[in-house]
């Protein structure tokens, strides 16, 4: 199972999301439950975990550990539907804020500022790569193992001091990061024109706000391709 | 203006693949982010540091992409790929780091279209199997889920071909540039660092605290600047 949740978004699709693939993910411990592999406990759990199922991919090794618990629990088959379509929101929610919208950009800035401080493109891949796989592979063999242990009570896991604080712990780290990677990236660049990085700046930070406040009605790359269109033109026309 | 080597070609169509089905089917270790597919793409063109330079604007640019779910976002994998080769092959080296960079914006952009033809190919394989997933038929799970990895394989593989057809293009353009390297670069930059400097808003979302720090850190950034060149 903890192998076949690296491949849980392998049938992703707008209908039923990632349901066939958490179905894929859950079959080996399927095998177990009364008549074996094509018994019919094991097609009716096949089945009914093939349907609509969404939620943050290393948070769904929680809802793959907890499903299977239930099922060879052998659960009600009514309960185990509701219990796994209440998953989807609170497993989709904290994986956003927690992975996605907080320790994926400060794993990399934690890269970018390495390279602003001097390493080589090596050192700065692996500070990316090694901090934020350390923090994706634990997140999913916490998530199997809480979820498997927790059974239909994982919901209480949910509730860990650092699952609610660690988004806005880890925003403020990234804060740091991102200050001090901005002007070390520029000056880098710039071959230490610390005064046309300066520039840069000065430009750069207002710009990205107000492209901010503009609610996603820009999106900060289609404004960059703006840019960096308008500079190819009138380097390429002048 | 170096061309591509046709080994070089093979190594970068394999990468933008395997980088490709990192990005979100198999995996996400999140190699197929611009800071190391540029850099890798970069080795299998023989120049690393340039790469990693276009690696690092590109990562800065695709720093205010969530990879949400059912949202339709930019698709980095190949962008890096295109980025890193053109940066590692085009001179003179500014005007190839911009061209880089929008190359790699662009592609990301198309191959941000083609997760959504993949997405929709998926779901059709689906519906077509759907009596046997309501019937509990063994290995249709499986099956859905090795094409759809199939899938998106072929995809990767189309994208990465694209990235690499990008390279002799820039590396016509790079030489008929007629702007100083200095402006060039320093453009270039403010293009790349508009992006992080707005994704921060999303990052600091519920950090109370976090834009005070963001401030207190730039400065000390410009500090360190300061002291190590001026």
């Amino acid at each position: 199972m903890w192998r076949r949740t690296f491949v849980v978004q392998g049938a992703w699709s707008y209908d039923v999301m990632i349901g066939p693939g958490l179905a894929y993910a859950i079959e080996p411990a399927l095998r177990l439950l009364p008549g074996g592999p094509g018994g019919d406990a094991y097609r009716a759990a096949l089945a009914r975990q093939s349907q609509y199922f969404n939620c943050h991919p290393y948070f769904s090794a929680m809802a793959v550990g907890a499903l299977a618990r239930l099922a060879l629990d052998q659960a009600p088959s009514a309960m185990i539907t509701r219990f796994r379509g209440a998953l989807c929101g609170p497993l989709g929610s904290v994986g956003d804020r927690l992975v996605w919208a907080a320790w994926l950009p400060a794993c990399a800035l934690l890269g970018l500022l390495f390279w602003g401080l001097g390493a080589g493109a090596t050192g700065a891949v692996l500070a990316f790569v090694l901090s934020y796989n350390m923090g994706h592979v634990a997140l999913r063999a916490w998530g199997l193992s809480e979820g498997w242990r927790r059974g239909q009570q994982v919901a209480s896991a949910l509730a860990a001091p650092w699952l609610r604080d660690g988004p806005a712990v880890i925003g403020r780290v990234a804060a740091v990061l991102a200050g001090l990677a901005l002007p070390l990236v520029t000056g880098r660049l710039l071959s230490g024109d610390w005064v046309l990085a300066g520039a840069v700046l000065v430009a750069a930070v207002p710009a990205g706000y107000v492209i901010s406040r503009l609610g996603g009605r820009v999106p900060g790359w289609a404004a960059a391709a703006g840019v960096l269109s308008l500079l190819s033109l009138v380097a390429l026309l002048a | 203006m170096t061309a591509l080597e046709p080994s070089s070609v093979v190594a970068l169509v394999a990468l933008g693949t395997a980088l490709g089905l990192d990005a979100v089917t198999v995996g996400q270790t999140m190699v197929s982010r611009p800071l190391v597919g540029a850099t890798l793409a970069g080795l299998a063109c023989g120049a690393v540091a340039p790469a990693a330079v276009a690696g690092v604007l590109l990562e800065a640019v695709a720093l205010e992409t969530l990879p949400v779910g059912a949202s339709r976002y930019p698709d980095w994998a190949p962008a890096g790929v295109a980025a890193g080769a053109i940066a590692a092959v085009a001179s003179p080296a500014m005007p190839a780091l911009a061209l880089a960079l929008l190359a790699g914006i662009a592609v990301a952009w198309a191959s941000g279209r083609s997760m959504v033809v993949l997405r929709h190919a998926n779901g059709r394989r689906i519906a077509a199997a759907r009596a046997a997933l309501d019937a509990g038929v063994p290995g249709t799970p499986a099956s859905l889920v090795h094409r759809g990895i199939a899938g998106d394989a072929l995809r990767a593989m189309g994208m990465a071909l694209l990235a690499v057809a990008t390279v002799p293009l820039a590396t016509w353009i790079a030489p008929r540039w007629r702007l100083d390297p200095f402006s060039t670069g320093a453009v270039a930059a403010v293009a790349a660092l508009l992006v992080t400097a707005s994704s921060t808003r999303q990052m600091f979302h519920g950090a109370s605290g976090a834009r005070s720090l963001f401030a207190a850190s730039l400065l000390v950034g410009i500090v360190l600047v300061a002291l190590r060149h001026g």
